[in-house]
């Protein structure tokens, strides 16, 4: 089966919508929180956006499908970095402001093959920021909260200077998952035709 | 420059318009946008009421489904007082006063909606029994330990609370559990050691 491009244009959008609605579920300890994308992702999924239309990796929109797609994209682009991006602090600010000072030389360049391989490697750094490294030393750096007589909250202010970090259950990072899988493949099916036939 | 080539005709291209709406009339494209208005409203709804549970998300569009009926409410009610005990397990006394709150809003309007005397008697005990567990948690939370003084405000709040449900025709059982509360909470709000003293 064949489908066309306002067939593809719809799914994504479906696809897309579903993916920033997992985005923004986070499974903390004690319940469900439900985060909404700010200002930094929002801007940045909006660079991001264009640059996807700008080389060909999303299509570039034409009637109400293909704007649909674009826009639940933009949105579902948001929500994915509220979810990747490390959390409020001086880590953020670190991260946020390389990757967006490289993110015009970097992204803009080569074919849309390579702008989603580059895409992914960045999805990869982040994950491993926000999930990995800001965990293991939020564990490490200094006592806990309530203990050694007051310096637990001394450490524990210094740590939320670098990262506002809240423990998530590992079910929590599966919904993450699920939700980038789900950008992904809304990804693949509004690739443009101009892509496709792009050298591999 | 070719000029044999024929001029393009006006009708090989079609309009945007035209091609808007035959985009429109392919199988399901119009019921994959209804589809995804319908997503849309939904994520903004949850995103909005912010659920902690697939039980909160049951009780939740029960209500807004059939807001002017007893058991819709009654359910919430009582699912908010599940809510309020896993705050509470979880150490937070706020949120689970906040939920308790919310849990005697629900039982209140299930008992407004009441058609027999059976589902009065049912949610009043409810509403009473979850106004006695918040002013449990506000004792709890106001009354100090022995070298630091009580929050006095807190504890009247809570006695006020504990009034109000004594005011209402209760089971024996929740009766005596509020003049249980009702006497702890007086002897609390006795000045320095008295507390401690039998009245």
């Amino acid at each position: 089966m064949t489908w066309t491009a306002a067939q593809r244009a719809v799914a994504a959008s479906l696809l897309f919508l579903l993916s920033a609605v997992l985005a923004g579920m986070v499974l903390v300890e004690h319940g469900v929180e439900y985060h909404l994308f700010g200002l930094v992702e929002g801007i940045f999924a909006l660079l991001l956006g264009y640059i996807l239309v700008l080389r060909g990796a999303w299509a570039a929109p034409s009637g109400l499908c293909g704007w649909a797609a674009v826009v639940y994209g933009t949105v579902a682009t948001a929500q994915v970095l509220e979810l990747l991006f490390p959390p409020p602090g001086l880590v953020q600010w670190v991260v946020v402001t390389g990757v967006a000072i490289t993110a015009w030389s970097v992204f803009s360049a080569g074919s849309p093959r390579r702008l989603v391989a580059s895409l992914a490697s960045l999805a990869v750094v982040l994950a491993l920021v926000r999930y990995s490294v800001i965990p293991v030393l939020w564990a490490h750096l200094g006592p806990a909260q309530g203990t050694a007589l007051g310096l637990g909250d001394i450490a524990e202010s210094a740590r939320r200077v670098f990262a506002d970090w809240h423990p998530v259950r590992p079910a929590g990072e599966l919904v993450g998952f699920v939700a980038v899988c789900c950008w992904a493949l809304a990804t693949r099916l509004v690739w443009s035709p101009r892509a496709a036939h792009e050298e591999p | 420059m070719d000029t044999s080539a024929p001029a393009p005709s006006p009708d090989a291209a079609p309009a945007p318009a035209v091609a808007e709406r035959s985009e429109l009339r392919e199988p399901w494209v119009l019921p994959g946008l209804a589809v995804l208005l319908v997503g849309t409203v939904l994520a903004v709804l949850l995103y909005r009421a912010a659920p902690q549970s697939a039980a909160e998300v049951r009780t939740g569009a029960l209500v807004a489904v059939a807001p002017d009926a007893f058991t819709p409410h009654l359910s919430r009610a009582r699912e908010r007082l599940d809510a309020s005990q896993r705050a509470r397990a979880a150490g937070d006394t706020a949120a689970a006063i906040a939920r308790l709150a919310e849990g005697e809003q629900e039982a209140l309007a299930a008992r407004q909606r009441a058609s027999d005397s059976t589902q009065v008697r049912t949610a009043t005990d409810l509403w009473a029994n979850v106004v006695l567990d918040r002013a449990e948690l506000m004792l709890a939370s106001g009354a100090g330990p022995w070298y630091k003084m009580d929050d006095d405000q807190v504890l009247k709040e809570a006695l006020t609370a504990v009034n109000r449900a004594q005011e209402a025709p209760l089971s024996p059982a929740t009766k005596t559990r509020a003049a249980a509360l009702d006497e702890r909470i007086r002897r609390q709000l006795r000045p320095g050691p008295l507390e401690w003293l039998p009245r």
